[in-house]
């Protein structure tokens, strides 16, 4: 058991991302008040140009493209080049367990 | 028998055991072009834990151009770092990058080394 969670940092990207676009899927966005991770809007800047990203996520996956562009430009590129970093680190991850040389 | 610890003493941890597997076969000459090859391309982790805390300055994912992944370079830069939670991340996750990135540049120096010799 020791072995495997030694070794977990491996997977923690690929974990986090998936757990994210989860998240941002079975997170609704059309109700307000949203709780906001933004670490800068916690420290009092309200002008974080990434915040909107997780509603803005949130509303694509849902089919909503006006309300994505709306809540973040950036969202429909943040989610493909999301899914494919996912897509990358899943196949590194297989990849790597078929060599003997981890 | 080649040696990390000699010919690349800077390498510690995971990727020292890594790169050491790769190079064992090798004679002391081919190591040596390794050794030379492998350290000018590879990134530092350090240097990607500096460059990924710039993104608490507002500009992230400068350290993800540095191991060229463009679009995740572009993701952070437009969103601020992914509201800086992507920063946080990357900074509890800069070895692990670094590592990534290196693996695939021992490999090509490896395969290189090997075809020419």
């Amino acid at each position: 058991m020791n072995k495997h969670l030694k070794h977990i940092d491996r997977w923690a990207e690929l974990i986090i991302w998936i757990l994210a676009i989860l998240l941002l899927a079975f997170n609704d966005p059309f109700s307000e008040p949203q709780f906001s991770l933004c670490i800068f809007k916690q420290m009092g800047f309200n002008g974080c140009w990434g915040c909107g990203l997780g509603k803005s996520i949130s509303f694509l996956i849902r089919g909503e493209i006006e309300k994505s562009l709306e809540a973040h430009a950036f969202g429909i590129p943040a989610f493909g080049i999301l899914t494919f970093r996912i897509l990358e680190l899943f196949i590194h991850s297989i990849k790597k367990s078929t060599f003997s040389n981890n | 028998m080649a040696n990390v610890a000699q010919i690349m003493p800077q390498i510690e941890g995971e990727e020292m055991t890594y790169v050491q597997g790769l190079i064992k076969e090798l004679n002391d000459n081919q190591a040596q072009t390794f050794a030379n090859t492998y350290l000018s391309r590879r990134k530092d982790p350090q240097t990607i834990l500096l460059t990924s805390l710039i993104g608490f300055l507002g500009i992230a994912g400068i350290h993800r151009f540095i191991l060229s992944q463009v679009g995740m370079g572009l993701l952070y830069l437009f969103t601020a770092g992914l509201c800086g939670i992507g920063t946080i991340i990357d900074l509890v996750n800069f070895k692990k990058l670094a590592f990534e990135y290196n693996q695939k540049v021992a490999q090509q120096v490896s395969v290189i080394i090997r075809g020419s010799t």
